[in-house]
């Protein structure tokens, strides 16, 4: 914000409006005295139509010339114009030329100046002082209007011009002095990032025309308003009383505006939506129209006047002010002279006309010429929100985040699922397994699968078996028993013998004796049947499905579990967890229905980032997430945040997730809410008590984040570093609750897209300082109504003035953290500091950084690090100093601080592809396949860098097409 | 296209090979299918977009004009065809120059927003390890 143009702008802007209302009262003085009270519906088409004219006069020269020589030229006819014109009266001229002429020039003085105001606050800045400057608009025509009797009583009229004149003078010193100020210290609200279009693009044109649709109904509304008040006001008052009504309305309007302007506008536009805020105007006015056409009085079209009057500067134009936001700067100008000089004052004289034309009877019924109005209302507010949309998808649109309704993958038809069931029972393994996690995903219902189970192709019924067997439902044991009895393809009947088994029925395992004589994967389902719904000797059957089916070794444990005592569960699953082919069966099992004797190993394969483990919790089946539950609280934060991440592609993740939500430690809440979001944007329903618990505590930690920040003063650089880096993974987390919240309570049914706040959270944490600010307004387009995210992310963006004090406030929502800033890792810090230094590792969450310190080897290395075509498994980020890569026929390539070398090793296990060397001592930090995968896993913007690094090697001269 | 067709089309895709099946659909779930003609014109500015069917023509932004024509705009870049994926670089190197990709006969598209992939990849540490290290395989290649 350049305040003191600002300052200047809205001075300069009182003064004009002052000389406004000022010129307007001498002017319409001297047009009723010369024809009186009958033609002042002529002076309202006069008025509008020539300040119309004179608008888009001022529009073709200002394209031509420069807006500097063009708006002082606009002054100085004023202050010629209002100088003469008492000479003009007196020479005959007649007054509706001078009316027409003062008030247009005037008013299109005060949007030009109005520019120039808006020029020097941008932003949220401009959100809260253009109204102020609004005020000071409002309370130049006060002063002029109270000011004004004043001196006509005591000077005459003629002394009012002279003083309009006067006063045009200063505002034309001070437009000089404003433009100086407004070069010297910058314009923010007219200014647009380098190569910004001065073009509209199609989205900003479809805004634009919903803005001229708004204008004109907005116009026509107030006209048919103004009608009726002078008509209940013509019959109420006479002469002098007419006269102390007007004054009296106009006092109390100003008055309302002045104090709406300085004290609840401000607060609107940096709280509320634009939909909401253009509501508000065309609502009011159609509630007090309302009770006007129920109850005709004078009052109440008082009423409806004052509001319409109010509100149409209070909400109407601060919502157009932001709705222009979007435009480039030159057209963002150019439309907003022209819409309140042009457009809005043609719909207002196209009403007047009309009303005209119709003559006494449009008032004689005030009831129906209400109605009228109000239908016109109820348009204007419909296309208000239309356009407030438009808004919201151009103001959006530069950061890349376009809103779209989620696909509701419930609805999908019979068709649909016959093709999704064959293509889960095809040949081809990756498509099978990709359609049978669309029917996962789209939640398909075992009695929908039962209709297809004598699908003519083999395949698509052991898909569907298997299906069932996931999903067992007594209810379909008849059906399904049908089915098996007909099968006559072996894998087919296996699925079918399972899903029978894990149904409890064993009706038919003769059947699958006889056929598993012949095929040996009917004989292993028949004897895994027979175990499961009579028992036998369950814990050797266990380690052979282990093995074999990881999903039917947790139904044989839940359906056996009276057979064998614990401990020798616990004994057969630390065996098989050994085992490299039984591993992911035996995890399965712990997750799903393992004994608690068994917790420490999934816990432990869950910090090593075991992708066994992983699978596991995808794996889990309700009953399974109910049975991890509540292992959770005594799980170290590194395996519930594993979890948390695995949950992300887990068909039956809400219940664990929400279980996760509630907690403090960041690194959990972290992983828990960004899976949520996944969850929520998949159309499922989270539980709402976790998701408030997660919007207060995120809310909260990011707070408490921010008052360490108000006391570090005395804080190590590393400290203050971390804490940083904490505080935009605060705004984050606090963003993706929000966005969840956003998602599973306010609409999920409508299938609102949460995307929106995560991408503005992604902007926001990581975005240019432009993209930003258009970022937290696009959080308050979405998140309407949380008014204290909105304070608190702004309280973030503010730079920090901080003074000595404790880190005692960390303590509870951010341990480590709250250690570092205590100066108690003190050891760590130059290790934390030097790997701060790559981009590679600038944004990841500390605590996963201080494990890559511990983990990662420091080097020194001097000449050849490792050759072309040697084996390698480890990667090696520069920490200072410089290496070389060198490929035959290629220059050598220098890889500076901050670079990588080797990752392709980590990666891909392999050979090297250049040879590497240091030149001079250049010290490296060596991190191996395993500490790269086990940091991975818990912090995946490091994948991310990697992969970011990886591309800018990929073709330099085609870096983005990829492809076979 | 419906969901698993979507999901078959990104299947296809060597680049997404590795990717579970469940992200697959996730990202499926996200991709919205176009058919564009002769001519028609897309850009990578904020979308990825996965060829399913026919053939485009591409280039740099910096290399072309606004208006450039089928035969103007070969002369700067290759075709992509079936399989071929544009502007997934952006998505993890957002300082990546964007593309322009001008149908060159009557062609399949699917598109999925670079902040969609983002959310799917940053959900998922799996995934994006997937593909870093389909990227790697296709640097090692020597193809781009």
């Amino acid at each position: 914000m350049n305040r003191r143009a600002f300052v200047l702008g809205a001075a300069m802007v009182l003064l004009c409006n002052f000389v406004a209302v000022t010129l307007r009262s001498f002017a319409e003085a001297a047009f009723l005295e010369a024809y009186g009270g009958g033609k002042l519906p002529w002076l309202l088409i006069a008025n509008a139509s020539g300040f119309a004219v004179a608008t888009l006069s001022y529009d073709v020269i200002s394209r031509r010339a420069s807006s500097r020589v063009v708006d002082l030229g606009l002054l100085v006819m004023l202050l010629l114009t209002a100088t003469a014109s008492p000479a003009l009266l007196s020479a005959g001229v007649p007054p509706v030329v001078l009316v027409v002429a003062l008030a247009a020039l005037s008013q299109v003085a005060g949007l030009a100046l109005w520019n120039r105001v808006a020029a020097s606050v941008g932003g949220r800045d401009a959100r809260r002082m253009l109204p102020r400057a609004g005020a000071a608009v409002t309370l130049g025509g006060a002063i002029a209007g109270l000011g004004a009797g004043a001196l006509v009583y005591r000077a005459g009229l003629t002394m009012l011009p002279y003083l309009g004149a006067a006063t045009t003078a200063v505002v034309i010193t001070l437009c000089v002095v404003q433009e100086k100020a407004l070069a010297k210290g910058g314009a923010p609200g007219a200014t647009a990032p380098a190569g910004t279009s001065e073009v509209l693009s199609s989205l900003q044109r479809r805004l634009l025309t919903g803005l001229i649709a708004v204008a004109v109904l907005e116009g026509i509304v107030a006209t048919v308003i103004d009608l009726q008040f002078i008509a209940q006001l013509k019959n109420r008052y006479q002469g002098d009383n007419l006269a102390a009504a007007v004054a009296l309305f106009y006092g109390g309007t100003n008055g309302v505006l002045f104090l709406l302007q300085i004290l609840a506008v401000p607060r609107l536009l940096v709280t509320r939506s634009v939909p909401t805020t253009v509501g508000i105007h065309p609502l009011f006015a159609l509630a007090w129209y309302a009770i006007f056409a129920a109850a005709p009085s004078f009052v109440l079209i008082a009423g409806t006047r004052t509001t319409d009057q109010v509100l149409r500067l209070a909400t109407s134009r601060t919502s157009q002010e932001i709705e222009l936001s979007p435009f480039p700067p030159g057209p963002r100008a150019r439309w907003k002279v022209l819409l309140r000089g042009a457009i809005w004052p043609l719909g207002a004289a196209g009403a007047a006309l009309v009303l005209l034309l119709v003559g006494p009877v449009a008032v004689a019924h005030p009831t129906r010429l209400a109605a009228v109005g109000m239908g016109v209302a109820i348009v204007w507010w419909i296309v208000g929100q239309i356009t407030a949309r438009r808004f919201q998808a151009a103001l959006a649109a530069p950061l890349g985040i376009r809103a779209h309704q989620a696909e509701d993958l419930r609805q999908i038809d019979l068709e649909t699922l016959e093709r999704w069931a064959e293509a889960a029972g095809g040949d081809d393994l990756r498509i099978a397994a990709i359609a049978r996690a669309a029917m996962e995903r789209a939640r398909v219902a075992a009695s929908d699968l039962a209709d297809h189970l004598r699908h003519d192709a083999a395949a698509v019924r052991t898909a569907l078996f298997e299906q069932l067997a996931r999903s067992p439902a007594p209810s379909l044991r008849g059906e399904l028993r049908a089915a098996v009895e007909i099968e006559d393809d072996d894998r087919a009947l296996a699925a079918g013998l399972k899903a029978l088994a894990l149904a409890g029925d064993d009706t038919l395992l003769e059947r699958g004796r006889s056929r598993g004589a012949l095929a040996r994967e009917v004989a292993d389902a028949v004897r895994s049947a027979e175990v499961t719904l009579r028992g036998g000797d369950v814990l050797a059957e266990l380690e052979r499905l282990c093995e074999r089916d990881p999903h039917w070794a947790v139904a044989l444990v839940r359906a056996r579990r009276a057979d064998f005592a614990e401990t020798a569960l616990a004994a057969v699953l630390t065996e098989a967890a050994r085992l490299p082919a039984r591993r992911a069966g035996a995890l399965a099992v712990i997750a799903g229905v393992g004994p608690d004797a068994t917790r420490t190993i999934l816990a432990a394969a869950l910090e090593a980032g075991d992708t066994d483990a992983t699978a596991a919790i995808v794996g889990l089946d309700p009953e399974g997430a109910s049975h991890l539950a509540p292992w959770l609280p005594d799980l170290s934060p590194l395996a519930r945040a594993a979890i948390a991440r695995a949950l992300a592609g887990a068909p039956s993740g809400t219940e664990l997730v929400g279980a996760l939500l509630g907690g403090t430690d960041p690194e959990v809440a972290h992983a828990a809410l960004r899976t949520a979001l996944a969850i929520a944007r998949g159309g499922a329903t989270l539980p709402a008590g976790p998701i408030a618990a997660a919007n207060t505590a995120s809310l909260e930690a990011l707070v408490l984040h921010l008052d360490a920040r108000d006391a570090a003063a005395d804080w190590s650089p590393c400290a203050k570093q971390e804490l940083e880096i904490a505080i935009r993974r605060c705004v984050a987390r606090m963003l993706w609750a929000a966005a969840v919240e956003a998602a599973a309570v306010e609409a999920a049914a409508a299938g609102r897209d949460p995307a929106a706040l995560a991408a503005a959270a992604r902007h926001l944490v990581g975005g240019r300082e432009a993209d930003r600010r258009r970022a937290l307004d696009v959080v308050q387009e979405a998140q309407s109504g949380r008014s204290e995210i909105l304070a608190v992310i702004e309280r973030w963006l503010r730079p920090a003035e901080p003074t000595p004090g404790t880190a005692q406030v960390l303590a509870a929502v951010d341990t480590w953290l709250a250690q570092l800033c205590a100066g108690e890792l003190a050891d760590l810090e130059p290790s934390l500091l030097a790997l701060r230094k790559p981009a590679l590792f600038a944004t990841i969450a500390g605590p996963a950084l201080a494990a890559l310190a511990t983990r990662a080897e420091k080097r020194t290395v001097s000449g050849e690090l490792f050759a072309a075509g040697s084996d390698g498994d480890s990667m090696f980020v520069v920490i200072e100093g410089t290496l070389e890569a060198l490929r035959p026929g290629a220059p050598p390539r220098k890889i500076s601080a901050g670079g990588v070398v080797g990752e392709l090793a980590v990666l891909t296990r392999a050979k090297r592809a250049a040879t590497v060397v240091a030149p001079e001592p250049t010290k490296v930090l060596e991190i191996d396949r395993e500490t790269f995968a086990a940091v991975s896993q818990r912090a995946p913007e490091l994948v991310a860098g990697l992969s970011a690094t990886l591309a800018g090697w990929i073709a330099p001269e085609r870096p983005d097409v990829l492809g076979t | 296209m419906d969901l698993l067709e979507r999901a078959r089309a990104l299947a296809a895709c060597p680049l997404f090979a590795d990717l579970a099946p469940a992200v697959v659909i996730r990202l499926a779930e996200r991709a919205r299918p176009a058919t564009l003609e002769p001519g028609e014109r897309k850009t990578t500015d904020d979308t990825v977009w996965i060829v399913v069917e026919g053939s485009l023509v591409i280039a740099s932004r910096a290399a072309m004009s606004a208006v450039a024509s089928i035969s103007t705009t070969r002369k700067h870049g290759g075709t992509a065809t079936a399989g071929h994926v544009l502007g997934l670089v952006r998505v993890i190197a957002p300082q990546t120059p964007a593309l322009d990709a001008v149908a060159e006969k009557t062609s399949v598209v699917i598109g999925i927003s670079v902040d969609d992939m983002r959310d799917v990849l940053e959900e998922d540490p799996v995934a994006l390890t997937a593909l870093s290290a389909a990227l790697a395989r296709r640097l090692l290649e020597g193809t781009s």
